[in-house]
């Protein structure tokens, strides 16, 4: 059974007939009946004394809302956390923990059925966090080969509307002064269609930090809002992505600025291949009262292939005078004057393409500070870590 | 004393006298099929054109309001008088203009600048066109300037049914529609291949009656090779009804030819402005909108080039200034339908005293157009936090050999800035005044010098009781 | 008996179908140093864009011979891969990849291996140390951003990284102040110490020249060589410009 849904809906709409304003997607409503015990044991003991780690009921966490929008939860999710064993894990970090091991979630979707996978951070005055996700079918160590893992189009036929859903939630609040970071990764997750949807808010001088790479053989929907209520808070996101075959990648990324000098940054990198579709909403909304707030976005895409469809709509939203918002979008092909720069120096023309498309991803990479998670990462990609 | 609220109704006296038209032929308000008969009727419309309309009116009844962009509820079509026809026919001279609509032009100065810049003005005054004349060297060059009306009886009616409303079709919006249905007036102007008009046209709207709307068609058809420079501009006194516009614009340039359409757009603040305007630009060819929105209560104004042929440039470069009372959704539209086609946006927008500006675009290359290049850049100003500016663009890519560059920006008048000019001895009113002015330079630049002093006249009166 | 690096024989290149070298010839051993002087508009620049295969310089007519083979048609990245290098007088700005990024991609292209990252960054920062350049360069992307002067030191970071047999160095020292021209006379040297390769320097200064032992000094007018000598020739000109030879 499956029912169509609206997400990722724009927070300023536009011309219908660009068909940008929302996403529309069938969602696979037969769902794993499960509760959480697995991964709850190890993220206790990673949790340790710096805080505690128990489920809780999804209705517990219904305020928090998310870039991916109402509908997901008003017909999917919220029947899951009422009708079914989903449960909400719940991780609370103690006021000034610094838990310095980041809690490494591990997701591997089999896509008989459909999935839900809850969290809820809170991370308490003070306290920091780092949460690292990983969504991914284990590539074997022995065909790495380096960039082209990406390059290689699979063209499997299928339908994305009969494939099981993962639905990965996650809603935070980050506390005064508090450090949430996010590393999710998704690699290749064949069979399931992904909807990963992010809600988080921070207080004053709290700061999220959302680091994110979409690299697989997967039509994957991502959401994220983030509320920044209080003073001086600040979100920093990082996006790298490639999407082949006949892919969508779908995102609506939305920060809201309440509290005065806050500060808000997105960097999204990625490239296209095949067929595949992309969609970028990014919407910087700057609410009066935000005074001093400052908001960047970016968006740098490269088209490798005739039949790829690129859109990109990134917002700025204004009621407040003293603030200052940017944001840039760069689409298409390499310059002829850089390519020609780079062949001086050797490298083939086909190649300078597949050598700026992993600097694409590689860019985000680098953004992370933890080295552990930075060399899984390397590993699931390609297949050996940056050190090897 | 400083001034401040109410400026609107202070100083706008220039373009807010108004004068009481008793015997212009007014329709009835609202919208029937037997409205849309009659003013067919007067207008003597062939046959076609009595067909079109009507059809325009069942699309129009089908059709829904907007689900984006600002509310408009406050226009009720049942209140709108479609047609308001002054009690004169069309002149070819001045004088033979009734008096006092005579001297409404006068005011805004287009006999003189018809005198001294232009090669031709239209002039129209609530439904109907009452002074159209063109210089006779541009005439002897081939070039139609007339109202649509005529020409739709004369020589040039076969061109005119090829063309109406075929770019902007009756199915586009709900407004279009309307306007399909109750169009009046307006200029159809050809330039034969090859001509290149030195001097621009002018033609200028002038709404005079309170609750009326206004829906004048614009046909340019610029031939092969041929060269244009088309002004427009556009006002009405303020009353506290209601009124609206939502003409059409219709520009075909043609291979190889160039055309520029000049906008200075300053209805009064109880103006609905549903306006549609684009062009087509065929292989070689060049279309450049020049674009000042300064009135209106509600816009909805995004003109748009469909870059057709092969190697055919667009530029856009606009301003738009949101005071008080208004709500300006403007930007524009642009289409890559063709290989090696160029678009350039650059826009500033300003809010103020609680005004709300939006820059809205949409920028579409599709698979055809390989090797196109597309830049879009928009800035934005807010003068207080009452107001609001928001910047929505929009852009869809087909194909993969493209350039698509966009940046925005959004900000406020530095304090630094304002100081610098201060300790120069300029009022602080005036300092900001004229920060504001070369934030709109890139419009003003563009326009020739009187147009962009008018426009700098506009935002010297707009920035007027910005404090305090 | 020095060995012939490379050969120009009566080379033609065209830049959007006007003819800018009508027919220029030019001789190198391996492990010389040429320099390459004319006044502004003589065609220099397009000889080491002809030389290097930029698309956009047409070869309408002469041949190139480098280190025993015909590459008058070889794509760029053949070019620079057998060993030649050029030097830009306006480096590109490239965002998306980081200097550390790009020379290592560069290097494991022209190897075909791939480099450990460990010793790859001990060297990179070994060479970064001699040319003064502040380490976070490394990390940060390729030009963009970089002074005139750091986008230099970049470029002669890349030549001493990828060791080409022959370096083309296209003003490599206008507009840099004297700290620079320093440093980068110094990666120079070591260029000529370490790599033993050839070098073309396309100048109208001397001041790189000073620490120099120059073996061929060629003038380039108009599209054509119009005079050759030793390195006395550099002073001449310094002294009487171009004049006598246009």
């Amino acid at each position: 059974m499956s029912e169509l849904i609206k997400v990722n809906n724009i927070p300023a709409p536009t011309w219908n007939h660009l068909r940008m304003n929302d996403a529309n997607v069938s969602i696979v409503k037969d769902f794993i009946n499960k509760d959480i015990k697995t991964d709850a044991e190890a993220v206790t003991s990673l949790i340790g004394d710096n805080g505690k780690v128990d489920i809780v009921e999804g209705s517990a966490i219904a305020e928090v809302k998310t870039g991916m929008g109402d509908e997901i939860y008003d017909k999917v999710v919220n029947s899951l956390y009422k009708d079914t064993d989903n449960k909400v894990l719940h991780i609370y970090v103690d006021e000034d923990k610094n838990v310095e091991k980041p809690v490494m979630l591990s997701f591997e979707p089999d896509g008989s059925l459909s999935e839900l996978d809850s969290l809820y951070v809170e991370v308490s005055k003070g306290a920091s966090l780092t949460i690292y996700m990983k969504c991914a079918e284990e590539i074997k160590a022995n065909d790495a080969s380096g960039s082209d893992s990406a390059t290689e189009a699979k063209t499997e036929a299928k339908d994305g509307a009969d494939k099981a859903s993962f639905i990965a939630s996650f809603k935070a609040k980050v506390a005064e002064n508090a450090k949430l970071t996010l590393v999710q990764v998704y690699g290749s997750v064949p069979n399931v269609t992904v909807f990963n949807d992010i809600g988080v808010t921070v207080e004053d001088k709290g700061n999220f930090n959302l680091v994110q790479i979409f690299k697989g053989d997967t039509s994957i929907y991502s959401g994220l809002r983030t509320d920044l209520i209080g003073d001086k808070s600040e979100l920093d996101v990082n996006i790298g992505y490639d999407v082949n075959s006949d892919h969508v990648l779908d995102l609506n990324y939305i920060s809201n600025h309440f509290g005065k000098k806050t500060l808000s940054s997105i960097n999204v990198a990625g490239v296209l291949y095949d067929t595949s579709k992309k969609t970028f909403r990014g919407s910087i909304d700057f609410k009066n009262g935000s005074s001093g707030s400052v908001g960047h976005e970016v968006e740098d895409v490269l088209l490798m292939d005739d039949e790829v469809h690129n859109k990109t709509i990134p917002l700025i939203l204004c009621a407040e005078e003293d603030v200052s918002g940017t944001h840039g979008a760069t689409i298409g092909r390499i310059d002829d004057e850089i390519s020609f720069y780079l062949e001086t120096r050797g490298i083939a023309k086909e190649k300078v393409y597949d050598i700026m498309a992993k600097a694409k991803t590689d860019s985000i990479i680098a953004k992370i500070s933890d080295s552990d998670v930075k060399n899984d990462i390397s590993k699931l990609l390609y297949g050996a870590s940056e050190d090897e | 004393m400083k001034e401040k609220t109410y400026v609107d109704d202070i100083d706008r006296s220039i373009y807010d006298f108004r004068y009481e038209n008793k015997d212009a032929y007014s329709i009835k308000s609202g919208l029937t099929p037997d409205i849309v008969e009659e003013i067919s009727e007067r207008k003597n419309d062939p046959e076609w054109m009595r067909e079109f309309r009507l059809k325009a009116l069942d699309i129009y009844n089908e059709m829904g309001i907007p689900n984006w962009g600002p509310p408009i509820d406050g226009l009720n079509m049942d209140d709108i008088v479609t047609y308001v026809k002054p009690n004169t026919k069309m002149s070819a001279t001045w004088d033979e203009v009734p008096e006092d609509i005579k001297e409404t032009f006068e005011r805004l100065g287009i006999p003189q600048a018809e005198r001294e810049s232009l090669a031709g003005v239209g002039a129209q005054f609530d439904s109907e066109l009452v002074y159209h004349n063109v210089r006779k060297e541009v005439e002897d060059q081939g070039v139609v300037y007339t109202d649509l009306e005529s020409a739709m009886h004369g020589p040039y009616e076969e061109m005119i049914k090829e063309h109406f409303m075929k770019l902007i079709t009756p199915r586009d919006h709900k407004f279009a529609a309307l306007h399909g249905a109750v169009w009046s007036g307006g200029s159809f102007v050809y330039v034969p291949p090859g001509v290149s008009v030195e001097i621009p046209l002018q033609s200028y709207f002038r709404l005079n009656a309170p609750g009326a709307g206004q829906f004048e068609h614009t046909l340019i058809i610029v031939d092969e090779g041929a060269d244009l420079h088309f002004i427009e501009g556009c006002s009405a006194p303020k009353y506290n009804i209601a009124n609206l516009h939502a003409g059409a614009v219709e520009l075909f340039v043609g291979k190889n030819a160039k055309m520029r359409y000049s906008t200075i757009e300053n209805w009064s603040k109880n103006m609905y402005n549903l306006n549609t305007k684009r062009a087509i630009v065929e292989e070689g060819g060049k279309i450049e909108w020049v674009s000042g929105s300064f009135g209106s209560h509600t816009s909805y104004l995004y003109p748009m080039s469909v870059l057709q042929g092969k190697g055919a440039r667009s530029e856009f470069t606009g301003v738009t200034f949101a005071g008080k009372g208004q709500n300006l959704d403007t930007g524009c539209k642009v289409v890559h339908n063709a290989p090696d086609t160029s678009s350039y946006v650059n826009t500033r927008s300003i809010s103020k005293g609680g005004g709300i500006s939006t820059f809205r675009s949409s920028v579409v290359v599709n698979k055809k157009a390989v090797n196109s290049k597309s830049s879009v850049s928009c800035e934005s100003l807010m003068l207080d936090s009452e107001s609001r500016s928001d910047t929505i663009p929009a852009m869809d890519i087909k194909t993969k050999d493209v350039d698509i560059g966009h940046e925005a920006k959004i900000g406020r008048i530095s304090d630094e800035a304002v100081f610098y000019l201060m300790s120069r001895g300029l009022s602080e009113n005036d300092a900001r005044a004229l920060i504001v002015s070369g934030f709109a330079d890139t419009v003003s630049k563009e326009l020739p010098l009187e147009y962009a002093v008018e426009m700098n006249n506009l935002i010297r009166l707009e920035m007027k009781g910005s404090i305090g | 008996m020095q060995s012939k690096l490379l050969e120009v024989k009566n080379l033609t290149v065209n830049v959007e179908d006007k003819e800018i070298l009508h027919g220029v010839d030019l001789d190198i051993n391996s492990g010389e140093t040429h320099v390459i002087m004319g006044p502004n508009g003589a065609g220099k620049s397009t000889l080491g864009f002809a030389l290097m295969g930029n698309p956009r310089y047409d070869k309408t007519g002469g041949s190139i011979l480098f280190d025993g083979e015909d590459i008058t048609d070889f794509t760029t990245d053949k070019v620079a891969k057998k060993g030649m290098f050029l030097s830009f007088q306006n480096p590109i700005e490239v965002p998306g990849i980081t200097l550390s990024n790009f020379i290592r991609s560069a290097l494991e292209e022209r190897t075909g291996e791939r480099i450990k990252l460990w010793d790859f960054k001990k060297e990179l920062k070994k060479v970064m140390q001699s040319l003064d350049m502040d380490a976070t360069y490394a990390e940060r992307d390729l030009n963009v951003g970089f002074s005139g002067g750091e986008k230099k030191k970049a470029e002669i970071l890349q030549l001493l990284m990828l060791k080409p047999k022959l370096a083309i160095l296209d003003e490599t020292d206008s507009g840099l102040d004297v700290d620079a021209v320093r440093t980068v006379s110094e990666g120079i040297r070591i260029y000529k110490e370490e790599v033993k390769g050839a070098l073309i320097i396309i100048t109208h200064s001397t001041k790189i020249l000073e620490a120099l032992s120059v073996d061929k000094t060629h003038v380039l007018v108009d599209g054509r060589m119009v005079k050759e000598g030793d390195s006395s020739l550099v002073t001449e000109i310094n002294e009487n410009g171009f004049e006598s030879f246009m």
